[in-house]
């Protein structure tokens, strides 16, 4: 089944994908992420928080944010 | 109808038109038209070489019918793919997408927005803190008339609590409403470019939330001031300065210059010469280590000139 995967992690990705039928949402995530930690992501599904073995159904909208994302400064500040 | 869904159905159907209006247009395909007719020519001479029975002609023509394909494929092999992007990014968000991301945010966030006349969808956070500093709530300010750009979101603080040393800085990762998004920047432009709502402002929320230190305008262990190291009271970065010796912070009324080599040192970093009480950095001090500028230093080794002038006498008597 036709799913929307989204991974707002480094480039960020999205685009719609093929799925197993009756996959859940942890099975997704250690498919997709396999070396990530799920704890560490803001698991959406259609913008709803998810559990973590939610059947996803065809046509769903599957996001995973990281919980940190570290910013930077865009040039050095003036420091004493 | 609710009056709440209408409004964001409102809200997004002008949402949608100004994107549909400020997304990039799709980039021209140049096919290789020349190329084509040069293949449709070629097979039609393999055809007709066979019908006749010329078999070389045939296999000849064939060879060269095979290069021509094969240079059309590497041509539209690129373009498939980058007319495949193109498609995938403009088809993402529709208008439904963006009603959904409009409730999504009304639901996650505390505040939702969007103005009309200056063309914002903005989003306002719960008060954020980070390592015990408390830096209040933030409105994050999207531009939806530029949402191609990732520059055009701006990150207002509504409560400010601005570093002591620097009052544009609100958050150690915002200078003058402009986050650095640092490892957010992608993902932030990758979801503006295809018109995901939700998803930029949970990016840029998630940004807020992380501090990642030693990559901050202000680092928060220096939020509230940077002592003096001399003095103990909070240095402003732009009236004080740092002990050239250590690079101790100092404030505008503490370090000394060097009698010497005019360098601004610490108090630990120099000492007083006893003569003259000016201050020597550790570096000019006198040979043996003492504490004794060049000036006094010299006066001490020179003979008074009245002794000289004696001496000079005896040895030459009348």
């Amino acid at each position: 089944m036709k799913i929307m995967y989204i991974n707002n992690d480094g480039a960020g990705f999205a685009d719609y994908m093929e799925v197993a039928e009756g996959i859940n949402v942890a099975a997704l995530f250690v498919e997709r992420l396999p070396y990530a930690k799920a704890q560490d992501y803001l698991i959406r599904v259609n913008r709803q928080e998810a559990a973590a073995d939610q059947v996803l159904q065809a046509g769903d909208r599957v996001s995973f944010t990281p919980k940190k994302i570290e910013g930077a400064l865009a040039f050095a500040a003036t420091s004493i | 109808m609710d009056t709440i869904v209408m409004r964001w159905l409102r809200t997004a159907a002008k949402l949608y038109a100004q994107w549909a209006r400020s997304r990039p247009r799709l980039c021209s395909i140049q096919l290789p038209t020349d190329l084509w007719e040069e293949v449709q020519i070629l097979a039609r001479q393999v055809a007709q070489s066979q019908q006749h029975g010329w078999q070389l002609a045939a296999d000849r023509q064939s060879q060269e019918l095979l290069v021509k394909l094969e240079s059309l494929q590497a041509i539209v092999a690129p373009l498939l793919v980058k007319l495949r992007a193109q498609i995938t990014l403009r088809s993402i968000a529709g208008l439904a997408d963006i009603y959904r991301d409009l409730l999504a945010l009304a639901a996650e966030f505390p505040g939702v927005d969007y103005d009309l006349n200056s063309q914002t969808v903005s989003v306002i956070t719960e008060p954020i803190q980070l390592a015990g500093v408390l830096l209040g709530p933030f409105q994050i300010r999207l531009d939806v008339s530029h949402m191609a750009s990732d520059q055009e979101y701006r990150v207002v603080a509504l409560q400010p609590n601005p570093a002591n040393t620097n009052n544009r800085v609100t958050h150690p990762h915002v200078n003058d409403q402009a986050l650095c998004a640092g490892d957010g920047v992608r993902a932030i432009r990758a979801a503006l470019g295809s018109g995901r709502l939700y998803d930029f402002f949970t990016i840029v929320h998630q940004t807020l939330q992380t501090y990642a230190p030693g990559r901050a305008y202000v680092e928060l262990e220096n939020w509230f001031g940077v002592p003096c190291h001399d003095c103990g009271c909070t240095a402003d970065e732009n009236d004080g300065c740092a002990c050239t010796r250590c690079e101790a912070t100092l404030c505008a009324d503490c370090g000394s210059p060097c009698s010497d080599c005019g360098e601004m040192c610490c108090a630990n970093c120099s000492e007083r010469c006893p003569d003259c009480g000016q201050f020597v950095c550790l570096s000019c001090r006198g040979p043996g280590g003492v504490p004794m500028c060049q000036d006094c230093l010299n006066h001490q080794f020179d003979p008074p000139e009245e002794n000289h002038a004696a001496e000079t006498m005896e040895n030459f008597p009348d």
